[in-house]
């Protein structure tokens, strides 16, 4: 009977690298430690804020990545002689409690034929090896609550039970998980946090249930880390095992986990204790109780499981910096819609103030108001009737016409400016709910669909304001030479509102009709300002004017699109955080 | 006989429910179109298809399949109905691989498990009037084994059978795979599934009931509240004539094709019904102030009220004016006809399509070009509210017709509405007869006065002139003439401007009416469109899921 227990031992011995040296990990130890250490910071760190494709995957991968770091390599790696962790997980109905007991020899966790049973852990340890458990080195996420349960005791799914036992040696504890495979989610997610901080798992599966699907992926996971796995055949018909057994084998060598144990338990009536009999479970106790004793079959297992953790976390950082990635992408297209959008917003207002079409209508019909024209003028060219017109002007008390030009332009500007403010949000808040994690946004912050409530005074200002800045540069260039008699006779804010005229149509291109139009109405009005100023001088004017109303609007737009910014900074991941947890990756790896 | 007649009334009121339903799916998926999910339509066209072949293989025949997961004892459940060890039974798992049918009744089921596509067949020897005639038993692979090919071919027959016999046992009942991708998923199949608890004679005879109890309680959590559930041991026999009453009395109903049928219209419906709002925006009956403003700034409406405004007074003052200087209005050009507006060429749509003849109302200023893009956005983004992206997106491209189209249209509509005056004023009239009067006066006084003056240069005898008071009569009718001439025309251009803003606001009102119009037709009647295709597509559902 011993011997059959050191034999099975010995496959893990065997079956693992050549390297006899169980303390061999790394040659510096230290440094793995550091760099695990690190790289948990970084996936801790790791955000993965807007609702994308891989992120439900990727934060599963993280959470898990997370809780194995913090329950089982660095406290291992920190502490590579403590006690060896046997976790006995399986499906629901398998027999995990029963055999946990059985193993024990007592009523440790609650068996029975409702599922699933086991909802709380259980871990079983030599008292010996009491302090290794009692603190949160292992499992710090989980309470720890001491003694034997009661028969009504709450099944607590956040707290592991510690019951000492003699059962089995000092260095080996078991731990009884929850099912993997119920209805019951907080279940399945425990038993794989506990799996993932085994140093072996006692895998316990039965003679229905050999080849379920949801055992066998978790198999294939602890084949592909190199997890140290010994497979408990429960509940086999007496009849049945030498059908089962070698398929079972078979399976388990298809799978890469040839080197496993397996342990077949007969199907039979359980003690009056409601164990079972103790022909059935001696062999299992043996083995387990060799590896118990014997502390270097104990670190080749441990190293073997080790390894495989530290192995498997390029891949799964991998998935995280890929996912890290998509966040980046998705943001940075969001940006670039707004960017887009409150560009196209600019280029428009720039559109439609050299292209002439802002001096039409109610502009155009000013502009002859003002300089006294009327239909007639263009019949007989007459400055008569010009002089009539400010006479009247003069006797009647009328405002100056000037006053009513530079209204028609300021309403035009400014529904211009509105109107393409209005567009750019509106563009913004369609793009995105059509973008990966736009809507997510427009939901958090209803308002961004609409434009800032006070964008119709933000725009009278900035006209008015741009207004000030073009009648100062008529005073700045009405100083430098001799008023003339004309600048009287229009004032300096006639001039201005020619000036903002001349600028509308400067630097446009006007075809056919238009050149009739608008362009007739500014070669009079620049006719007149050249007639003040000279050329060059309404030349650079018309720029600077032209230049301060777009930078206006543009910084405008800005306070406009930063609202959106703002909202994508509130999800935006560091733009390196891929690269961060790559690197950190690396140096584990480097550090093994 | 009375089974049989029973079962032939419930049979039909079944298929009328199920065509009933079926025909508001199908007129929801056409009437959706685009806009729905595209997935979502291809499983209600797939289920609409399933019910058109179902139902033409008829309903006498019911095809009940025993699923479950490996190990739990379909096929021991399956040889214990038959009565015959037709299924392989085995410690191995998975045992069975390939699905296995039982034909009980004389009538040939080959065409109704061809389309099932189930090859291996048993026909079950008639004893008597066997109470089972009709059935069509199945034995699946199971659904939860690593062989992942026995729960694709699980699956598909399980999308084609009319009744669920879920099998479980006392290990396995509360696994994931049994309740949330089969049980759950089949909530609306709740009146064709039934569940067995099998192997039950492991368990001792205490735990049955509480385990009975759980299973029940994790079922209505899986939203089969109602689902029957029995308890059977294959290996004892216990609870396999409760299975048989049970299966005997579902194959007589011969309603169970169409229940099963109306449980997938209901949930593809469903699915398809995620894509569809619960509400719709009500499109207003009348377009929004906003948008007619907008549009007729767009249209240049101003422009051509200006014209009117002037044309008005251009024309007031051609008759009321002093008759001596109104040559001078001849120089102005007439500004409606400078627009292109003129009544003398009236059009019609043939004729704007045939010389592209469009007003020369000057283009929209960037500012009206906005603002109506803004509008019409608005009046999208509004009507849009609380639908699924798909149908905004339809209802927001409704009300944003192309500027091109929409400028064409309106200025048609400009064009076509009648601006010039149709005739002149009763006042003008009269004051140019008084004008003229005035004239002549003053000319014959100037005449008179200049036969004075000629008779006075010639020094001939002057006439009698006669006078009123010290005046002579010639000067007062020519000075009275002049003045009061000029005096009238003062008096009537007040009056002409005040006409003038009179004509602009009815003009500007039947403009207006024309603006709307277009708004109705090119902006309104499409958003409508999409919104009542929404509101059809969604009672339609509503009618398929009711």
């Amino acid at each position: 009977m011993c011997r059959a227990g050191v034999e099975s031992t010995r496959h893990f011995v065997e079956g693992s690298d050549t390297v006899n040296d169980p303390e061999a990990i790394t040659s510096d130890l230290g440094a793995l430690l550091g760099a695990v250490r690190e790289l948990r910071g970084q996936v801790d760190a790791a955000r993965l804020p807007l609702e994308l494709p891989l992120r439900a995957s990727a934060e599963r991968v993280r959470t898990e990545l997370l809780a194995q770091l913090d329950d089982y390599v660095i406290p291992r790696l920190e502490a590579l002689d403590a006690p060896l962790l046997a976790v006995v997980g399986g499906s629901t109905g398998a027999g995990k409690s029963t055999l946990v007991n059985s193993l024990v020899g007592r009523q440790v966790s609650k068996q029975g034929v409702i599922r699933p049973t086991t909802r709380s852990p259980v871990l079983v340890h030599h008292p010996e090896d009491a302090a290794w458990f009692t603190d949160t080195r292992i499992l710090p996420s989980l309470r720890r609550v001491v003694g034997e349960a009661g028969p009504d005791s709450e099944a607590d799914a956040s707290a592991v039970r510690l019951v000492p036992g003699t059962s089995l040696p000092a260095g080996l504890a078991l731990l009884d998980a929850p099912d993997i495979d119920s209805v019951v989610t907080s279940n399945r997610e425990l038993a794989g946090q506990l799996l993932a901080a085994a140093d072996l798992w006692v895998f316990v599966t039965s003679a229905a249930r050999y080849a379920d699907a949801v055992p066998w992926d978790l198999l294939r996971t602890a084949s592909a880390r190199g997890t140290a796995v010994s497979v408990v055949l429960d509940r086999v018909p007496p009849n049945a095992v030498d059908e089962i057994r070698p398929h079972l084998a078979e399976m388990l060598r298809q799978q890469g986990l040839g080197a496993a144990p397996i342990f077949p338990i007969v199907e039979s009536p359980l003690d009056a204790n409601g164990l079972l009999p103790q022909d059935q479970t001696a062999r299992l106790h043996q083995w387990l109780a060799a590896l118990a004793r014997d502390a270097k079959a104990r670190s080749v297992v441990v190293r073997q499981t080790l390894t495989g953790a530290l192995a498997s976390i390029g891949d799964r950082v991998a998935e995280l910096s890929t996912a890290s990635q998509e966040q980046v992408q998705a943001t940075g297209e969001l940006l670039g819609a707004v960017d887009t959008a409150y560009s196209r917003a600019v280029s428009d207002v720039a559109d439609g103030m050299s292209d002439g079409t802002l001096l039409r209508g109610e502009v155009l019909a000013r502009w002859q108001e003002f300089v006294g024209a009327g239909e007639f003028i263009k019949q007989v060219e007459s400055t008569v009737s010009r002089v009539r017109d400010r006479f009247t002007a003069a006797v009647t008390g009328k405002p100056a016409p000037a006053g009513h030009l530079g209204e028609a332009l300021h309403t035009g500007v400014a529904a211009l400016v509105l109107s393409e403010g209005h567009r750019a949000v509106s563009r913004v808040s369609r793009a995105w709910r059509g973008m990966p994690g736009g809507g997510d946004l427009l939901d958090r912050d209803p308002g961004l669909a609409k434009e800032n409530s006070d964008l119709g005074e933000q725009v009278e200002r900035l006209v008015r304001d741009w207004q000030d800045d073009v009648l100062n540069l008529v005073r700045v260039e009405g100083k430098d030479r001799r008023a003339t008699a004309k600048l009287m006779a229009y004032g300096v804010n006639g001039v201005g509102v020619i000036l903002m005229l001349v600028a509308f149509a400067h630097g446009g291109t006007l075809v056919g009709a238009e050149v009739g139009i608008a362009g007739g109405t500014a070669v009079v009005g620049q006719k007149l300002l050249e007639a003040i100023f000279g050329d060059q001088a309404v030349r650079t004017m018309s720029e600077k004017a032209r230049a301060s109303l777009l930078d206006r609007v543009q910084a405008l737009y800005a306070v406009g699109g930063q609202r959106y910014i703002d909202a994508v900074a509130t999800v935006q991941v560091r733009g390196d955080q891929a690269r961060r947890l790559q690197r950190a990756a690396l140096v584990v790896q480097g550090a093994r | 006989m009375a089974s049989v007649m029973r079962g032939d009334r419930e049979a039909s009121a079944a298929t009328d429910e199920l065509t009933r339903r079926a025909e508001s799916l199908e007129r929801a998926v056409d009437l959706g179109g685009n806009e729905l999910d595209p997935a979502a339509v291809a499983r209600a066209r797939a289920v609409l298809t399933r019910i058109r072949e179902r139902l033409g293989l008829g309903g006498a025949q019911t095809v009940v399949a025993l699923a479950g997961a490996t190990g739990s004892g379909k096929s021991s459940l399956f040889n214990a109905l038959v009565g015959a060890p037709i299924a392989t039974v085995g410690a191995r798992r998975p045992t069975t691989s390939s699905p296995t049918a039982a034909v009980w009744g004389a009538q040939p089921a080959a065409e109704l498990l061809d389309w099932v596509g189930v090859s291996v067949r048993h026909d079950v020897p008639a004893v008597g009037e066997d109470p089972l005639r009709g059935l069509v038993l199945l034995d699946l692979p199971d659904f939860d084994s690593r062989e992942s090919a026995h729960r694709a071919e699980a699956e598909r027959i399980l999308a084609l059978v009319d009744v669920f016999v879920y099998v479980t046992d006392p290990q396995k009942y509360a696994d994931a795979v049994l309740h949330n991708d089969f049980l759950a998923a089949g909530a609306r199949h709740s009146e064709v599934t039934v569940v067995v608890l099998n192997h039950t004679d492991e368990l001792a005879p205490g735990d049955l009931g509480p385990c009975l109890a759980d299973l029940r309680e994790l079922l209505s959590q899986d939203g089969l509240p109602a689902v029957q559930v029995l308890d059977t041991s294959a290996r004892t026999g216990h609870g396999i004539p409760a299975l048989r009453e049970l299966l005997a009395d579902v194959t007589s109903g011969r309603a169970a094709a169409r229940q099963r049928l109306t449980g997938d219209v209901q949930r593809v419906a469903s699915a398809v019904r995620t894509g569809v709002g619960d509400t719709e925006a009500a499109v207003p009956e009348t377009v929004t102030g906003q948008l007619v403003d907008a549009l007729s700034r767009s249209a240049g409406l101003p422009v051509v009220l200006d014209a009117v405004q002037r044309d008005y007074q251009r024309q007031a003052s051609s008759h009321t004016g002093w008759v001596f200087s109104r040559w001078v209005q001849r120089l102005r050009p007439d500004p409606l006809k400078r627009l292109r507006l003129d009544p003398a060429h009236v059009v019609d749509e043939s004729d704007v399509r045939a010389i592209l003849g469009r007003s020369s109302i000057p283009a929209p200023s960037p500012a009206a070009k906005a603002g109506l893009a803004l509008a019409t956005h608005q009046l999208g983004d509004s009507l849009s509210v609380g639908m699924p992206f798909r149908w905004a997106t339809a209802v927001q491209n409704a009300a944003e017709p192309g500027e091109a189209d929409l400028a064409d249209a309106l200025d048609l509509a400009v064009r076509r509405t009648p601006i010039r005056l149709e005739s002149r004023p009763w006042w003008w009239l009269v004051c140019n007869a008084i004008q003229w009067q005035l004239a002549i006066c003053a000319l014959a006084g100037l005449l008179w006065l200049a036969v004075l003056s000629v008779l006075g240069w010639f020094q001939l005898p002057k006439p009698d002139v006669p006078t009123w008071g010290v005046v002579p009569i010639p000067l007062l009718l020519l000075v009275g003439g002049v003045l009061l001439g000029l005096g009238f025309a003062a008096l009537a251009r007040p009056l002409s401007r005040i006409g003038a803003r009179r004509r602009r606001a009815a003009v500007a009102a039947r403009l207006d009416d024309s603006v709307r119009e277009v708004a109705e037709q090119r902006i309104t009647e499409p958003v409508r469109a999409v919104v009542e295709r929404h509101r059809s597509t969604r009672e339609a559902l509503d009618e398929a899921l009711a």
